[in-house]
């Protein structure tokens, strides 16, 4: 059975590891292609200043209309251009996803890397935080956001009318400032989902820091920042960047969802989708009578989320080679 | 097995305590005053006087410590969470606390049956995929696994409720329909256990469980579905790992057939990363919880951050809300620990010290 097993396998899986990965870099492709060329795909109306949404004509029909010369994709609601909110929500969601993913990346490598790096109980104190952090849901940390910058709306600060009718006015401090001026989701995304980086590079500095040419740079006096940075870094980066690639997929739709479920966010392909929610279940429950409601939207999300994933998978394989195609 | 459970025992409050501090210390950032509605007395007159209302609210400021440093505050307020006294919620109009405790029936009610479903239905599919490797079985099951992990949540339920609610009317939004909620909302019918489907057979009206049974149905599909294909992959990728190694090999050259390894040797072995993976996304499975029940329109926990508008300040709901989705994701964790104490034979018998 396992002789049979190995004898087959490497030809066919060479075979399938191409075309995947062909497929895996093209659907990225498409995207970022679609986010460089917005301006010429869908021209803005503010060229300098371009917005999410683009309302074809002024009638306040609710009516959805079916793809048309103005909107190539139909409009829906108050006659916004589906086909426009398409592309520009392209360029919005890959900003989005590789911002979030590149920050949460970072927060949590270094995390991760200067706790490994420490050693003894502060590694142990800062690894039990880790854990702490990943029993707490996204959810709640996008609610704490929201909410904490309506506490922090400028009436909090301007005035203050005391007992004896003094009015008092306080200053934001710098870091309330930067939570009133940060978009919640990025906030809260950021600050809490770096904890698997952080696992992963402690694990794998662990593991290097065990190999001989740390001891050697130790012994030819390379400083402890240099260390990290020029030897232990590149070495424990590989399952970063495949985390990371596939956490792009991951925070745009988990941005897409929050958006649509009106927790707040600011997801162009989200607030489209939910203002044409209504239609999408048509009348008498026809999937296919108002189609361009959801469908194109719909499976500019899906193969989002599938081609950084699939590139993902398809980094993680072709770095180690003892992956083998089956931890996805 | 003791060794194993104490010190999975021992983490549970060390972890409440440090995701506490965090959640306290992100409020401390916004004034002193959104933080009165913490020990607000649940009695809505006050308000009515503006004066009088100033003068409470300094009250509170001194005498329940908010303006002093940092860990005195938390200390304080968490003294007072362990006493029940979880602050009044403006919004709701309400103290906190008994609000949550209503409507945690519905969400664990939708949590048990998902859990019910995905935990085996995941483990049969992973170790049949990884016998059936390279083959058929194991084609379909990675196929549909992906599908089902990168197909959204939101997107899932919309093509849900197209088909199988407004187009064919089999299943339903909501937990019931309009007439058996009138039903359940009446004196004559006994809340005990507040699970819908079990409280309508004992009081033995067992079309009303029916009833709940079918508005389950999709949102229970929905959050089972990405829950399932990642148990799945997990499941058969260390059952696969299982079965390469030696004493797998020992058993094929005794003669075992195949399925006997697969299912009394790599399964049990198997087990253990796959149930340790689903403990440690019990967070995601919560955050996945609450957007379902938006979506289906289910009263459970999540309407407590969905009533008050992104603009509304509201910080004891959202503490309240925060502190109780840690109870419950801790609460979860130690379950699937617990499953794995009892199934897994090396920490049954304490010859492994961590899991």
């Amino acid at each position: 059975m396992v002789d049979r097993l190995e004898a087959t396998l490497p030809k066919r899986k060479m075979r399938r590891m191409r075309w995947q990965r062909i497929l895996a870099i093209s659907i990225c492709a498409f995207f970022i292609v679609v986010a460089i060329a917005a301006p010429w795909l869908a021209p803005a109306e503010d060229a300098k200043n371009p917005s999410y949404y683009k309302q074809i004509s002024t009638s306040v029909s609710r009516l959805p209309q079916p793809p048309s010369p103005e909107a190539r994709l139909g409009t829906v609601g108050r006659s916004f251009d589906i086909y426009y909110s398409l592309i520009w929500g392209t360029r919005q969601s890959l900003i989005f996803g590789l911002s979030t993913a590149l920050l949460t990346a970072l927060l949590g490598t270094l995390i991760g890397t200067l706790s490994a790096y420490m050693g003894g109980k502060v590694d142990n104190i800062i690894m039990r935080i880790t854990d702490a952090f990943l029993a707490f849901p996204t959810i709640c940390a996008i609610a704490l956001f929201t909410q904490l910058q309506s506490l922090l709306a400028p009436e909090q600060f301007t005035m203050t009318p005391s007992v004896w009718g003094i009015v008092v006015v306080a200053e934001p401090t710098l870091l309330q400032q930067i939570v009133i001026n940060a978009n919640p989701i990025v906030l809260a995304l950021v600050l809490f989902s770096w904890m698997p980086y952080a696992r992963i590079a402690h694990t794998q500095v662990l593991e290097i820091k065990k190999t001989q040419y740390i001891d050697a740079a130790q012994v030819v006096g390379a400083k402890k920042g240099r260390i990290i940075w020029r030897h232990i870094i590149p070495n424990a980066i590989t399952p970063i960047i495949v985390l990371a690639t596939r956490d792009i997929g991951r925070m745009v739709t988990l941005q897409a969802t929050f958006t649509y479920i009106g927790l707040g966010g600011d997801s162009a392909w989200a607030t489209i989708l939910q203002l044409g929610s209504k239609w999408i279940i048509g009348p008498g429950g026809s999937l296919f009578g108002h189609w361009w409601v959801y469908l194109p939207i719909t499976l500019m999300l899906v193969f989002f989320n599938f081609g950084w994933n699939f590139l993902g998978d398809e980094i993680n394989v072709s770095m180690n080679p003892q992956a083998n195609g089956v931890k996805y | 097995m003791g060794k194993f459970l104490v010190r999975r025992i021992l983490a549970i409050p060390i972890t409440f305590i440090l995701i506490t501090m965090v959640l306290y210390g992100v409020i401390m950032l916004a004034p002193v005053e959104s933080r009165i509605d913490l020990y607000m007395p649940n009695s809505p007159k006050i308000s009515s006087d503006p004066v009088l209302m100033e003068r409470i609210k300094q009250q509170i400021i001194k005498r329940y410590h908010l303006d002093e440093p940092y860990l005195n505050q938390y200390v304080f307020w968490l003294s007072n969470l362990l006493k029940g006294n979880w602050g009044y919620s403006p919004v709701l109009n309400n103290n906190v606390l008994p609000e949550l405790l209503n409507r945690t029936p519905a969400t664990l009610e939708l949590l048990f049956y998902c859990m019910l479903l995905y935990i085996p239905l995941g483990l049969i599919a992973g170790v049949q995929a990884a016998y059936k490797r390279e083959k058929g079985p194991d084609y379909l099951f990675r196929f549909s696994a992906f599908i089902g992990a990168a197909i959204p949540d939101f997107i899932l339920s919309i093509i849900l409720l197209a088909i199988l609610y407004v187009n064919k009317g089999w299943f339903a939004p909501e937990r019931l329909n309009v007439q058996n909620n009138l039903i359940v909302h009446s004196a004559d019918f006994i809340n005990y256990t507040g699970f819908l489907t079990i409280d309508g057979f004992l009081n033995q009206r067992a079309d009303i469980s029916l009833d709940a049974f079918r508005h389950l149905v999709m949102p229970v599909f929905t959050l089972g579905i990405a829950q399932w294909a990642t148990l799945g992959r997990i499941t058969r990728n260390s059952t696969i790992e299982e079965m390469n190694k030696d004493y797998a090999n020992a058993a094929r050259a005794r003669g075992l057939s195949e399925k006997q390894i697969v299912w009394k040797h790599a399964f049990r072995n198997a087990l253990g990363p796959a149930l340790n993976s689903s403990a440690l996304s019990t967070a995601m499975l919560i955050t996945n919880v609450f957007v379902v029940e938006r979506i289906f329109n289910i009263n459970g926990i999540s309407e407590m951050i969905s009533m008050f508008g992104p603009m509304v300040p509201d910080a004891a709901a959202v503490l309240g809300f925060g502190v109780y989705c840690i109870i419950l994701v801790l609460l979860l964790m130690f379950i699937l620990d617990l499953l794995q104490a009892l199934l897994l034979p090396r920490v049954r018998e304490g010859t492994i010290e961590n899991g």
